[in-house]
């Protein structure tokens, strides 16, 4: 089980030319709070910056919080980061391979980093190749690949190591369709291992069709969190659930 | 770390830019230098060599000798274009002309007195004949009118050498050979290995910082278990790596072309440099650019990181080249030396030491200490990179 409980967070950056420049402090999240099950998909909903990215960046330790709680199957990610990245896999729409390595070289590399070594390794990452239809071009170099091709190796990458914790931020983004559901059977097979899995996009129909539970954020305020079906009632639909959480949106029509 | 450091490695040899600036410019630099220096020198000799020199006598009519001795030289082709002063000095400057030699009227070299010839030219040009064709064509009617006077004055040549140099100094060089040839180019060799070893070092250095953030691959490691601080060691002996081989290329290449040139071309300058430089000294010169390759690799992966992408990264290495250059001129300096003011200089240090070496003037003491002393400072900044890679706010920039 993944606990979330008032995670903040504020970046610091500098506007206007010297001598008049100032330092701005933007609070990127300011209380985020949510609770992910084992063998569910919980879909982190907002709109573009809402502070989805910030807090997919502290939850995989590349970034910390200014304050808050985190915990993972009962492990504090804040104090234990180091056992906690051996648990977690990452897939972002920005995710990237390194383009003169293969597929098969990316994979490789990436498993070593975990320490999965030898025969081990290589039969991970063989099953993988097949498992998510990458055989074919396995052995070209990352940046002859389509963007389909691209997010699967990157896919793949992330659960070769087979984290407890998948993170999915925006994955179906500018793929086409079957490469797109391609992946999204992919995180419902996941989730069936029972991986603990936080899936953002802004394709509510991915969400309805895949996510148990789902926490909605609005300029870095948690204003939703709880089943999808919690989320819908007295809504027409999804959409319409979604838009009456999101108070920047009403402020602004 | 071994990790990290391995698939750097393979990623660089498939880089063509890396590869280029690492082994192709190395290797060349110095065969296509060298072809240039011969190439130019050797046409300017023949240029001058071969060149017919135009030439204005004015009064002709007081030394019919001196008019003969010209004439019959084929070298030079007198001209009557050009009567005024005015006139010929302009054709001089305006390099129509090369030069105009004046007879003054009572010109009279058996008279017992001083006589004075005019000689108008341009010497901008340091390697033109004029002067040494005058004097070949001058000197028969020279020695004759020594010959002359000194029947007339009763004198022996002896006698004469004592009256044009009373006190003679014996010069006995005791520099040798070495330390003339480590004078004259061992300014050279530094400069041109330490920026071949900087330049090898910039492309994989850009690539595996600013290029992780631009291809989106350095959140994926920095998720890893690994600590951060091996990605950075790893990434580290990657661009040493490279920047030590453009290095080694470039003595390989300088040993193989100078040898070369010395036995098949029979280079008299490079014949003279391989008798100077051994290669004991090739090697203590690679073994000095151990550390300078650590320095470069962790101030450009310091760089890198900083950098938001790979072309503020590209803009932050220009200005590095100057920072590397600056050090480097001092040290080509005639009045620089090494002690142990220069030796705390980086770069500096490096450079004097190498023309010490060459030279095989160089203490070991001192050495020791310029090597010790470019390991601390490489300690030191791999340090710096490593609290650098640490912070959030640097390695996401936006």
């Amino acid at each position: 089980m993944l606990v979330v409980k008032n995670l903040t967070k504020t970046y610091t950056h500098t506007e206007g030319k010297w001598p008049k420049k100032q330092q701005i402090q933007k609070h990127a999240l300011n209380d985020l709070s949510f609770t992910a099950n084992a063998g569910a998909i919980h879909g982190i909903l907002g709109s573009n910056g809402a502070g989805k990215t910030t807090a997919f960046r502290i939850l995989s330790t590349a970034i910390t919080p200014d304050s808050g709680e985190l915990e993972l199957n009962g492990t504090d990610i804040l104090t234990n980061p180091a056992e906690c990245r051996a648990q977690l896999g990452f897939v972002s729409n920005i995710s990237g391979l390194y383009h003169r390595l293969s597929v098969r070289e990316n994979l490789r590399y990436f498993g070593k980093l975990n320490g999965i070594k030898g025969t081990e390794l290589t039969n991970r990452v063989e099953a993988l190749i097949e498992r998510l239809a990458i055989g074919e071009y396995a052995h070209q170099r990352a940046d002859a690949l389509s963007a389909g091709q691209k997010q699967r190796a990157i896919i793949a990458r992330a659960v070769l190591h087979q984290p407890t914790l998948m993170i999915f931020d925006e994955p179906t983004t500018g793929l086409d369709v079957v490469s797109a559901q391609t992946i999204l059977n992919f995180m419902a097979e996941e989730r069936d291992k029972g991986r603990i899995i936080l899936f953002s996009t802004h394709h509510l129909h991915e969400v309805e069709a895949l996510c148990e539970t789902a926490t909605i954020l609005d300029q870095g305020v948690t204003q939703f969190t709880g089943t999808i079906d919690e989320l819908k009632e007295g809504h027409a639909t999804l959409f319409d659930a979604f838009l009456s959480h999101l108070p920047s949106h009403h402020e602004e029509a | 770390m071994l990790t990290v450091f391995i698939k750097e490695l393979l990623d660089m040899v498939r880089d063509r830019r890396t590869l280029v600036f690492a082994v192709l410019l190395p290797t060349l630099i110095f065969p296509v230098l060298f072809g240039i220096i011969i190439a130019i020198n050797a046409k300017s000799a023949i240029d001058a060599q071969e060149a017919t020199l135009s030439y204005v006598l004015q009064g002709s009519e007081h030394s019919p000798a001196i008019s003969r001795q010209l004439a019959d030289n084929t070298k030079l082709r007198r001209v009557t274009t050009y009567e005024s002063d005015d006139e010929i000095e302009d054709a001089i400057r305006d390099g129509k002309l090369h030069f105009a030699l004046t007879i003054p009227a009572g010109f009279n070299p058996a008279s017992g007195e001083q006589q004075q010839l005019v000689l108008r030219f341009s010497d901008a040009d340091p390697t033109n004949k004029v002067k040494s064709r005058v004097r070949q064509s001058l000197k028969p009617v020279i020695d004759q009118a020594k010959t002359s006077l000194l029947t007339d004055m009763g004198l022996t040549q002896d006698q004469l050498d004592v009256l044009d140099q009373p006190i003679k100094v014996q010069y006995n060089d005791l520099a040798g050979e070495r330390e003339r040839i480590g004078q004259s180019v061992g300014g050279l060799l530094p400069y041109i290995i330490i920026l071949v070893c900087m330049t090898g070092a910039i492309y994989a250095a850009v690539d595996m910082g600013a290029g992780e953030k631009e291809r989106g691959t350095l959140e994926s490691l920095l998720i890893n278990p690994l600590p951060r601080y091996e990605i950075v060691i790893g990434k580290f002996l990657a661009i040493t790596t490279a920047s030590l081989a453009a290095c080694l290329m470039a003595i390989l290449s300088l040993a193989f072309w100078v040898g070369f040139g010395a036995k098949l071309a029979d280079v008299d300058v490079l014949n003279r440099v391989v008798s100077a430089i051994k290669l004991s000294d090739l090697a203590l010169v690679f073994l000095l650019m151990l550390p300078v390759g650590g320095i470069f690799a962790s101030l450009m992966l310091l760089i890198s990181c900083y950098a938001r992408n790979y072309k503020e990264a590209q803009n932050y290495m220009s200005p590095l080249s100057f920072v590397v250059i600056i050090p480097l001129m001092i040290s080509m300096m005639p009045s620089a030396e090494l002690n142990i003011g220069s030796a705390m200089i980086p770069i500096t240090n490096v450079s004097l030491a190498m023309k010490e070496l060459i030279k095989g003037t160089l203490d070991n003491t001192m050495y020791l200490f310029i090597f010790a002393y470019s390991l601390a400072l490489v300690a030191a900044m791999l340090y710096a990179t490593i609290t650098l890679f640490n912070k959030e706010e640097v390695l996401f920039r936006s």
